[in-house]
């Protein structure tokens, strides 16, 4: 199991200095930014803006070309799976295993995070999202939306204490993700837990995070709360904010 | 490496075949069709052939030689079916190491070969009369040697699937089949051309089936054919392991994990 000591008071997400060129081509520009323990996050920004490499950088799938990441204290380039430990992730664009149920996917993340209980886990995640009823169905039986709320509790099982999250209600309904989005806040308030999070539904951004990192062209171009962000841009609401910052960003406010 | 995260890599390829019935079927068909063929051609042969434990000698060769092409093959297949099932982000999103991955496959693999090669030779055994047992002293270092071999190559299809995406699964149904004609399964190393015969000493299983003929032939057990056998598959291993690092560190660099069989 690891240890809940290492890293001592060290913030969930510290990213000094990041560069990442692919080919060439400069995607994120010396980014930098610091997540508190116990903050929900969001990246926001407009397409092709660098928030999920900024992700996959931080979870040590994309490395970057320069600069340092570190979570709860360890460096990711230098020890992922130390880093990756405590942490978990899901996305709208990653899919459910189809040759699996639901039950074994939940045991099998319960053992690559060792989970000291995994029996126990399981039950308490599948009540938690209201997944009983499909626990020992496959896979590729369930819906888009039941396949989103059992990649959550793939990334809840572990109880984990930095959770990366990139688009995760983008294919529920709005009922379903209303129910989603106030979990993921109650839960984050109960377990003091950190989010780091993507998503281009300003509603749910505003619902559930305390800060927002604007990002464009890779850099970050706004670090305030949405209260703060809608006075500081005279905007009504944070869909303003976005297509004012992603507008001046691109060079189209002139 | 830790054993539970090992355990999952074990649990996931358990699972997955659980629901897939041609992951079960597959341990026996091929191997079954390949055997059933050759063991006909043998018997064919048996008495019209001049050459001792003629028909020992090519039944022998097919289950040793499922023990190389059958290892390599369930390597290469558990990456492959993480792929197809799309599974690949989440797992390297976990803290799950490159390593334990690999061993855990290594760990099915050999369960796997393990089952279908003895099912394989109690059919060749009662259809046939044919008993891998009477490889004697060889067969031991032949099924570790074969296995290693398999392994190696295994490592290279798992770094070029991941490198270059499915697009790839071709190497894991044909690597092994392009490298047979020069590994000398069925027949002498020296009855090959003069100008393949130095690739076909630097392929481990060629002195794994040179030992194992001299033994069935003549009962001589040739330590020394085994044991360069042995080296080289360590050299296979290490750099399948060294190919496979170099591809992992290349696709984090190029982003591409995040694609979808790229």
């Amino acid at each position: 199991m690891p240890n809940p000591q290492v890293g001592g008071d060290a913030p969930a997400i510290d990213v000094d200095d990041v560069v990442k060129d692919f080919q060439g081509r400069r995607v994120i520009d010396h980014l930098s930014f610091t997540v508190p323990r116990g903050q929900v996050c969001a990246l926001l920004g407009p397409n092709g803006a660098g928030k999920t490499t900024t992700i996959h950088m931080v979870l040590g799938l994309t490395l970057p070309t320069s600069g340092t990441i570190r979570i709860l204290g360890t460096d990711v380039v230098a020890d992922r799976s130390g880093a990756l430990a405590r942490t978990a992730f899901t996305a709208s664009y990653v899919s459910l295993p189809w040759r699996l149920k639901v039950r074994e996917l939940l045991r099998i993340y319960c053992e690559l995070y060792e989970v000291p209980d995994p029996v126990a886990a399981i039950k308490e995640v599948a009540a938690l999202l209201d997944i009983e009823p499909f626990l020992d169905r496959l896979g590729q039986g369930l819906s888009t939306g039941q396949q989103t709320i059992v990649l959550l509790a793939k990334a809840l099982v572990n109880r984990p204490e930095v959770l990366f999250l990139d688009e995760p209600t983008a294919s529920l309904d709005p009922e379903r993700a209303v129910v989603v989005r106030s979990l993921l806040r109650r839960i984050a308030d109960e377990r003091a837990m950190t989010i780091l999070i993507t998503s281009h539904n300003m509603v749910e951004v505003e619902k559930l995070a305390e800060r927002i990192l604007f990002v464009a062209n890779g850099r970050i171009v706004a670090d305030a709360t949405a209260a703060e962000l809608r006075s500081q841009f005279g905007a009504e609401d944070l869909e303003e904010v976005y297509l004012k910052v992603a507008a001046g960003a691109l060079g189209l406010d002139g | 490496m830790r054993y539970r995260r090992i355990k999952g890599v074990v649990l996931q390829q358990v699972y997955v075949m659980k629901h897939s019935p041609l992951r079960i079927m597959e341990m026996l068909y091929w191997p079954l069709i390949e055997v059933v063929l050759w063991g006909f051609i043998a018997s064919y042969l048996d008495g019209r052939s001049r050459l001792p434990g003629g028909v020992a000698i090519l039944l022998g060769a097919v289950v040793l030689w499922d023990v190389c092409f059958r290892t390599q093959q369930e390597l290469a297949m558990s990456q492959l079916m993480d792929m197809w099932d799309r599974s690949i982000l989440n797992l390297y999103a976990s803290p799950m190491r490159q390593s334990e991955y690999v061993v855990g496959a290594i760990a099915f693999s050999f369960v796997r070969v393990v089952l279908g090669t003895t099912l394989l030779a109690v059919f060749v055994a009662v259809s046939f009369g044919f008993s891998i047992l009477d490889t004697g002293a060889t067969l031991v270092p032949a099924f570790l040697i074969l296995l290693g071999f398999g392994w190696g190559l295994g490592l290279m299809i798992r770094a070029t699937v991941l490198r270059f995406g499915s697009n790839a699964e071709v190497l894991a149904w044909s690597l092994a089949l392009l490298i047979q004609p020069a590994a000398a399964v069925f027949y002498p190393v020296k009855s090959l051309p003069g100008w393949l015969q130095p690739i076909s000493h630097a392929i481990p299983v060629s002195h794994v089936f040179e030992a194992a003929r001299a033994f069935l032939a003549r009962g001589e057990v040739l330590w020394g054919e085994l044991a360069l056998g042995g080296a080289l598959d360590l050299v296979y291993l290490a750099a399948g392991g060294l190919v496979l690092s170099i591809a992992y560190r290349s696709v984090r660099t190029r982003g591409l994990l995040s694609r979808p069989g790229y």
